[in-house]
């Protein structure tokens, strides 16, 4: 193994290290705290009847788990986003993430009141079809860049626009929607994350097998063309992959923003250059780390108050979008 | 490896811009193509290149049409640098491995022979020094070079090139044509290569293709070119000088 190398799985077994860490922090904090000892026993289940093994299986467990895989989805989402727009302020948004979860809510909201469980597999639904739209419309412009750009605007723009009609002609959607679109892991289940988790893993299997080829969408569409591959082709897998798994996010932690623009920038400084096969993993487990960070932050710097993790990463978001912005010198 | 174009006919936005265009390139040869601006340079080498593919005629590589090739095969076959080269945030050791893409499995692990290829790219190029370095951190002639170096790793027989000197100094055009002309000597390459400066094509090129009103209106060698007043007729200058001493152009009354 060269020098180069072995720095890299060095540096991959510290960010685990570090996540494992986070994770933890989020077992023991909370409105109940646990002490180290307490969190290690309710975790190896000694006594299932223990408060804290409830506290820690039923709570807290499926919560910080949620918060790993959510951050892992939206942050691949999000390198994947911005590799294949060549656009660094590329985000789940772009491809309609957003709005066609937000508007498959409200519309279940409108046609189901009652159904509110369906609320994860539409926003999933939503999302997905919203990507497809805006990726087929704009291969059917062209396929440039631009185009994919200007139709996510496009779709959205008139998506958001639904949303605003329906809560207008259904007000009693809007409670549902504000809980949805402030994103958070409250009261996730085991059993809701199963098939987003299943989708997320297959997702990130797929970008890593496909990381190499995805790397030549810098290079723009006629090297990539002279290179064997078809870039419109390389393109849209890309749009998919990563629409899946921002979708699968969104299913059960709501429109939690910015993390899928920030941590591909934030994991750029930790790896030299952009090769897809580092970045990936390294954006994973830094998004996992942000979103425990500002969910257990949420939780416990208001408390008893609980402010959504969603609300915390825009928090974080926003000045980070402003400093991408002026900071010219740094490039995707 | 011979190249042949046969009764080319193409439309570029609804509008022919080759009509029967018949030439073909000998191995190891460097053939400028050059033509006034929308004369269907660009148009023609996007069919070499498989990009386009709705035209009337047939390009053959060895005898066999490319539009039967799957892009791999063609990859394999065909190198293309476009004029305008994009500014990726990748080293450029990477840049030049990308060119192996045609032979690497899904992946990209490099073989023994891959990476002698790449370091043979790297020497060859004058990048060696660069490996390391950025590609949006180069100049214009270091990017060029980093690009070339990424076209010889994908080491193809025909290698073709859009106006590689374009926006580069005096001497970075020297180089960039002195290295061109000793990769064509010592690996034997075959060069196409869309040119527009008069007295770089008459100094560099074994053969000249010049694209005049749809229409291959010449082809042959720089001194059968001086000699048919190719650059009088078709555009509108007047060149003085030799291969030795140099060309000049003037532009007519």
């Amino acid at each position: 193994m060269n020098k180069e190398k072995r720095s890299f799985a060095l540096l991959l077994w510290i960010l685990f290290l570090c996540m494992l860490l986070c994770a933890f922090l989020g077992l023991r904090f909370g409105s109940a705290e646990l002490s180290m000892g307490q969190v290690i026993r309710g975790l190896l289940r000694n006594d299932p009847d223990a408060i804290e093994t409830k506290v820690v299986w039923v709570i807290r467990l499926p919560h910080v788990i949620g918060c790993i895989l959510c951050g892992m989805a939206l942050s691949i989402s999000g390198v994947l986003l911005q590799t294949a727009t060549n656009n660094p302020l590329a985000g789940p948004n772009i491809i309609g993430v957003n709005a066609g979860a937000g508007f498959a809510v409200v519309l279940l909201m409108c046609l189901f009141p009652m159904q509110y469980r369906l609320i994860p597999l539409a926003a999933f639904i939503g999302a997905f079809l919203c990507t497809i739209l805006i990726v087929t419309a704009a291969n059917k412009a062209g396929g440039a860049r631009v185009t994919l750009v200007l139709s996510g605007v496009a779709v959205s723009t008139l998506l958001n626009a639904g949303i605003s009609f329906l809560k207008l002609l259904y007000p009693d959607t809007s409670i549902a929607y504000n809980y949805f679109s402030a994103g958070g892991i409250d009261g996730v289940t085991f059993s809701q994350m199963l098939v987003p988790a299943v989708m997320i893993f297959i997702t990130a299997l797929l970008s890593m097998l496909l990381a190499n080829r995805f790397n030549l969408l810098c290079l723009g569409d006629s090297i990539v063309h002279c290179l064997g591959l078809r870039a419109r082709v390389l393109r849209s897998i890309a749009l998919l992959l990563a629409s899946a798994s921002a979708a699968a996010a969104v299913s059960f932690a709501g429109l939690l923003g910015f993390v899928g623009l920030m941590v591909p920038h934030i994991a750029r400084r930790f790896i030299k250059g952009s090769d897809l096969r580092k970045l990936l993993p390294v954006s994973a487990m830094l998004g996992a780390m942000l979103v425990l960070l500002a969910d257990l932050f949420g939780r416990t710097a208001f408390a008893p108050s609980q402010i959504p993790a969603g609300i915390i990463t825009a928090l974080i978001g926003v000045p980070f979008f402003f400093l991408l912005l002026f900071q010219r010198r740094y490039r995707l | 490896m011979k190249t042949e174009f046969s009764h080319i006919c193409a439309s570029y936005r609804k509008k022919r811009v080759l009509q029967d265009i018949t030439f073909s390139l000998e191995e190891g040869s460097i053939t400028a193509l050059i033509g006034r601006n929308g004369a269907g340079k660009s148009t023609l080498i996007s069919c070499l290149t498989g990009e386009k593919t709705d035209y009337d005629g047939t390009i053959l590589l060895d005898g066999r049409d490319i539009r039967t090739m799957d892009v791999q095969t063609r990859a394999r076959l065909i190198s293309c640098l476009p004029q305008n080269l994009p500014k990726p945030h990748v080293t450029v050791r990477e840049l030049v491995t990308f060119g192996r893409t045609p032979y690497l499995p899904l992946t990209g692990k490099l073989s023994k022979n891959d990476e002698i290829i790449i370091d043979r790219a790297l020497e060859v190029t004058n990048m060696t020094a660069f490996a390391d370095a950025f590609v949006d951190t180069l100049s214009g002639g270091e990017r060029r070079r980093a690009f070339l170096a990424m076209t010889f790793a994908q080491n193809t027989p025909l290698i073709v090139l859009d106006e590689p000197t374009a926006h580069l100094d005096a001497n970075s055009r020297f180089e960039l044509m002195a290295l061109i002309d000793n990769m064509r000597k010592t690996m034997g390459k075959t060069f196409l290569i869309v040119m527009h400066d008069l007295p770089e094509v008459l100094r560099c090129a074994n053969q000249i293709a010049v694209l005049h009103d749809k229409q291959l209106t010449f082809f042959g060698n720089a001194d059968e070119c001086l000699a048919q007043q190719i650059p009088q007729k078709c555009f509108n200058v007047r060149v003085h000088g030799s291969k030795e001493d140099g060309y000049a152009v003037i532009p007519m009354q």
